[in-house]
């Protein structure tokens, strides 16, 4: 178990640079996920901490250790590769006895080991099969088995669940929370998907271009996005952004968006507001009027251009004076395309963001502060 | 309720089945000329296994005057130890070379060198220029050397067959997924034994074939040995089956059986290799 920092961490590829200046700490314990855009950069930082890249400047410590040019082996890192990168001449056995062989381990400590990390995993019945022998979640497993087979300090787990079907994703991403719970170790669990991230993590880093735009837990991440960019990738469906404009009255800033007018307290807001801005509305915030709760008093209407239903939830994408609001409806609402919709949303459920910088503009509280 | 898993379906009794025609001219000429080529090829096996029992045997296409007589002459014990020798002389060959390669396509294919696409193009190159342009310089090295003899002979024929071997290989080993090393860097592996334990078992279908070229390059060999090793007793098949062919006469019965016996090894060797490549796991499953 060991806490990790990264420290003014920069990796270029030749003249590229694909991460500039990361600096973040990991805790003790803590199941942190790497999430952003595919080539951002996750993996890259995942495999300076593994030792696999060598950081161009910058120091990434272990506990108080600097190991920026520890070899891997000298790391106690565990990793699990986003393809397996299972031996496939061995059987699941000596898969998961090659790390332990490798490091001179008596052969009946193996044996057991072996066999208490394939029955944590479920993969008792396969130890004499192959790899080409086993479904994609079988070799998930054995993947993670092998990573699990020692106590490192840190796991390190890259989209292993990418490559899986729906549902078997949903019960490995159950599985591997419980898994590190109870073993407790250092976990950065790398994914693209931003579901994934907000129900593994106790706390996400949002990537984004190489850099770490906010880190917090999914429920911060959720209510207090630190930035357009946050706010728009987590949540599914995405967030609106309204246009808006401001005037300020004395005490109070008033904005107009979409043709509805509301006031927010000045002292809301964090230093001063820039000359533009922009609103951010979660689908889920915004309902139909015969749908509303009567906490909404902000109306605005528009015409229905596309809708999508799951069964438990319609989703209808409404084109308000040129800008398209995507908004939940209950299931099987009586509408069609080309119909004339009013819908309602509540002042305090609005994000404001610098229409320059996309900065959050309202952090921290969300009581209720309409005037 | 139906018992067996085969369902039964009422076929369509009044309907005929289809069936594309098989028998058309572009095939018939196909198969044709496939089959004029196979026997203008075939001819001179034909011709070498009833030389080989045919008293009076000649270059001709005859039918044999039945003997074994020929088998004979051809397993007397100098005729024997000349196999002996190739055998020596492929088999120090087939094992210098392949090692060698192994090493070096892993290196060229894993490992950052530097001016490595210089050094691929000169393999390549060095893959098709012929060892015996250089006869006459490594002749004068060998005997300044004192190294006339059988075994540094086939060192060297090993080594000819590297540049064509390394090619071989490297195309196997640039196949093997370069996280199955890095998972074993993990795990504190050195690089002799991600060499030996990861990087080996995968490359051995392309073992073997290096391997049988190898082999199989040094066997049909004449020209080194006879100009290298200064010994007659040292002197491998090819030289021998060569020493048939008198100033005066020639033996074609013994030529044709010891050929036949001068070619099985090879055959074996490819029958004993074969599962290799057939079994040869293929990269399944290392990744998704
Ligand atoms: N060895 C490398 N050489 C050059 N560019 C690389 C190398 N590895 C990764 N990159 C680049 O770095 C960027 C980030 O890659 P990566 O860390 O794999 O992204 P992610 O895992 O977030 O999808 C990509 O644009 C990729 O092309
Ligand atoms: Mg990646």
């Amino acid at each position: 178990m060991a806490s990790v920092t990264f420290q003014n961490v920069w990796k270029r590829f030749g003249e590229l640079t694909i991460i500039p200046d990361l600096n973040l700490q990991i805790n003790d314990g803590e199941f942190i996920v790497f999430v952003g855009p595919s080539g951002c950069g996750k993996t890259t930082t995942l495999r300076m901490l593994a030792g696999l890249e060598t950081p161009t400047y910058g120091k990434i410590f272990v506990d108080d250790e600097d190991v920026t040019l520890t070899p891997p082996g000298r790391r106690d890192a565990a990793m699990v590769f986003q393809s397996y990168a299972l031996y496939p001449h061995m059987t699941v056995r000596k898969n998961l006895a090659f790390g332990p062989a490798i490091r001179g381990e008596a052969k009946s400590d193996i044996a057991r080991s072996v066999d208490k990390v394939a029955q944590l995993v479920g993969l008792d019945k396969l130890l004499d099969r192959r790899p080409a022998e086993l479904s994609g979640g079988q070799r998930q497993r054995v993947a993670l088995a092998r990573a699990m087979i020692r106590r490192p300090r840190v796991f390190l787990l890259d989209e292993p669940l990418s490559n899986l079907d729906a549902s078997l994703r949903t019960q490995m991403r159950a599985e591997i929370t419980q898994l590190q719970r109870q073993l407790g170790v250092t976990t950065v669990y790398v994914t693209h998907d931003q579901v994934e991230a907000m129900t593994m993590g106790d706390r996400i880093a949002v990537f984004d271009k190489g850099r770490v735009l906010q880190v917090a837990t999914p429920a911060e991440l959720y209510r207090s996005p630190a930035s357009k960019a946050v706010g728009t990738f987590i949540g599914s469906p995405n967030m609106n952004i309204l246009p808006a404009s401001l005037q300020h009255e004395g005490e109070t800033v008033r904005f107009d968006c979409l043709g509805t007018s509301f006031g927010v307290a000045a002292r809301e807001f964090s230093g001063s507001l820039p000359q533009v801005v922009e609103l951010g509305l979660r689908p889920d915030e915004i309902h139909w009027t015969k749908d509303a709760p009567s906490r909404c008093s902000e109306k605005i209407s528009g015409t229905v251009t596309a809708i999508e239903t799951t069964g438990s939830e319609t989703f209808v994408l409404v084109d308000v004076a040129g800008t398209l609001i995507n908004s939940k409806f209950p299931s099987f609402a009586p509408i069609h395309l080309g119909d004339q919709v009013n819908l309602v949303f509540d002042a305090n459920d609005l994000y404001f963001f610098d229409g320059v910088s996309g900065v959050n503009l309202r952090l921290g509280s969300k009581e209720p502060s309409v005037v | 309720m139906q018992t067996s898993t085969e369902l039964s379906y009422n076929l369509p009794m009044d309907l005929k089945i289809n069936e594309p025609r098989t028998l058309t001219g572009g095939r018939v000429i196909s198969n044709l000329t496939a089959a004029l080529l196979a026997i203008f090829f075939a001819l001179p096996m034909v011709w070498m296994v009833l030389a080989s029992v045919d008293s009076e045997a000649t270059n001709q296409l005859n039918l044999p005057h039945l003997t074994a007589a020929h088998y004979w002459v051809a397993v007397q014990s100098e005729n024997l130890s000349a196999l002996g020798n190739s055998l020596i002389i492929s088999t120090v060959a087939t094992v210098v070379g392949t090692m060698a390669a192994f090493l070096a396509a892993y290196v060229l294919s894993k490992q950052h060198i530097p001016f490595k696409n210089p050094l691929l193009l000169t393999v390549l190159f060095l893959s098709g220029v012929p060892i015996s342009i250089l006869i006459v310089p490594i002749y004068k090295m060998f005997a300044a050397l004192g190294w006339l003899s059988i075994i540094p002979t086939g060192i060297l024929l090993g080594v000819t067959a590297l540049p064509f071997q390394i090619y071989q290989l490297k195309n196997f080993i640039d196949a093997i997924p370069v996280e199955l090393e890095e998972a074993a860097v993990l795990e504190q592996a050195s690089s002799f034994q991600i060499l030996w334990k990861v990087i080996f078992p995968l490359a051995k279908p392309g073992l073997a074939s290096a391997a049988i070229f190898g082999f199989v390059n040094a066997w049909g060999n004449f020209l080194m040995p006879v100009v290298l090793i200064n010994r007659l007793a040292d002197q491998p098949a090819p030289v021998r089956l060569f020493g048939f062919m008198g100033s005066n006469s020639i033996n074609y019965g013994v030529i044709a059986a010891y050929s036949i016996i001068y070619s099985l090894p090879v055959i074996v060797l490819f029958f004993g290799m074969s599962r290799q490549f057939k079994a040869g796991f293929s990269l399944g499953g290392a990744v998704k």
